[in-house]
């Protein structure tokens, strides 16, 4: 994945794109769980795994943890994004109620143990709570990137097609 | 969602990227005082035929276009168009009528000494202001990452350069050479930010994290977050500006 420089609008095309296509292939997991893919596709779930990387990196950060993991500028926007979508994850009851900060990163660790588990073709291994919790995860982060991306184009009214 | 949003997405795409590849036609019929602005040229064009293949292509792989993910890939790859349209103001203000042409040759090679595989384009602007914009094509790159396979990437960015400073100058001041002056010092700003991006994140992260939780009360994990985001976001405003 390129590097990104924090706040660039480069980063909401990147990313927004890669929800889309994280969530389109997730769902072909859901309808049918020994899904083939392409190595494109394989890419596209790479590069997925290395978003997550960063969310949770990011986390690890807001938590405080000390070493271990790579703080970064990215990291903070990566994680910045996604947590804009964990209270609609919990008004649709696809997670348990945050009851404490370390919550937070074991949802997105779940997440990634999903895509991590589909770039191994180990599909058999594939936890179909979290499987679901991941497409939502993109499919939702990927509305707000919609929206976040509309707004740099200065699509005004944004298109509700 | 229907199908029917999908295919209007992809009608509007394919139109305006026929409204950008003709005004993009009209432009390079201009006199250039350099190469680099057709360069340029070639570049948004390849962009934009990208993401008008890219467009209708979508849904091939399972033959239906009534879904939701297609249609958010498609407003974002509209939008992503939408944005780069205006970077043709980069091109079209390069014109030898609109520069002062018989300073920019010799700008780019006093550019040349400092940064060798970097061209750079002169153009003016409306705001009174000088400014570099120092990273197009490294952005560019970042957008499409995720919707083109390596090959295609590979043909879309091997013959271009690695990247491209676009320069801009006060318009009113074209015929001011004292001035121009000033275009000097916008050349050390990729130098300044190379600089700073060497600084260790980690640290200053860090340090960013405890002086934000030492002033938030509130228990609210996301709460807390988000105040840590938004303070490391003022803070790259500020070095933006060095």
């Amino acid at each position: 994945m390129a590097t990104l420089v924090f706040g660039e609008r480069g980063a909401v095309f990147n990313y927004g794109l890669l929800s889309t296509k994280t969530s389109r292939l997730l769902k072909r997991v859901v309808n049918n769980p020994m899904q083939s893919f392409s190595e494109e596709e394989f890419r596209i779930f790479a590069k997925a795994k290395t978003f997550l990387d960063q969310i949770i990196d990011g986390q690890r950060l807001m938590e405080g943890e000390k070493g271990g993991f790579k703080a970064s500028l990215e990291s903070v926007e990566a994680v910045s994004h996604a947590l804009r979508i964990l209270s609609v994850l919990r008004t649709e009851q696809m997670i348990n109620e945050i009851k404490d900060i370390s919550d937070i990163k074991k949802i997105f660790e779940g997440i990634r143990d999903v895509i991590q588990v589909i770039n191994e073709r180990q599909f058999g291994n594939i936890d179909s709570d979290k499987l679901y919790l991941a497409r939502n995860f993109f499919l939702l982060i990927s509305r707000k990137f919609v929206s976040d991306a509309q707004e740099l184009a200065q699509l005004h009214p944004p298109m509700t097609l | 969602m229907s199908r029917a949003s999908a295919e209007h997405l992809i009608s509007l795409i394919v139109h305006k990227v026929r409204l950008v590849i003709d005004l993009l036609e009209d432009i390079s019929l201009k006199k250039f005082p350099s190469e680099t602005p057709r360069i340029l040229i070639d570049i948004i064009k390849n962009i934009c035929l990208a993401l008008k293949h890219h467009a209708l292509t979508t849904g091939e792989d399972t033959g239906s276009l009534d879904d939701e993910d297609i249609e958010n890939e498609l407003k974002i790859i509209l939008s992503l168009l939408l944005d780069i349209t205006p970077h043709l103001r980069f091109v079209e203000g390069a014109s030898v009528e609109r520069t002062p042409w018989d300073l920019v040759q010799p700008f780019e090679d006093f550019s040349r000494r400092i940064y060798q595989k970097t061209p750079i384009i002169l153009r003016p602007q409306w705001a009174y202001n000088f400014t570099i914009r120092p990273n197009l094509i490294r952005t560019y790159k970042a957008c499409l990452e995720s919707i083109l396979s390596d090959d295609e990437h590979r043909v879309l960015f091997d013959k271009c350069p690695e990247e491209i400073y676009v320069i801009s100058f006060p318009g009113i001041e074209r015929k001011n050479i004292l001035l121009q002056s000033i275009l000097g010092h916008e050349l050390g700003h990729p130098i300044a930010s190379e600089y700073l991006g060497n600084e260790d994140q980690s640290s200053y992260l860090s340090e960013i994290r405890d002086e934000v939780d030492k002033h938030i009360t509130e228990t609210d994990p996301t709460k807390r977050s988000q105040e840590l985001s938004d303070k490391v976001k003022l803070i790259q405003m500020i070095r933006n500006h060095f």
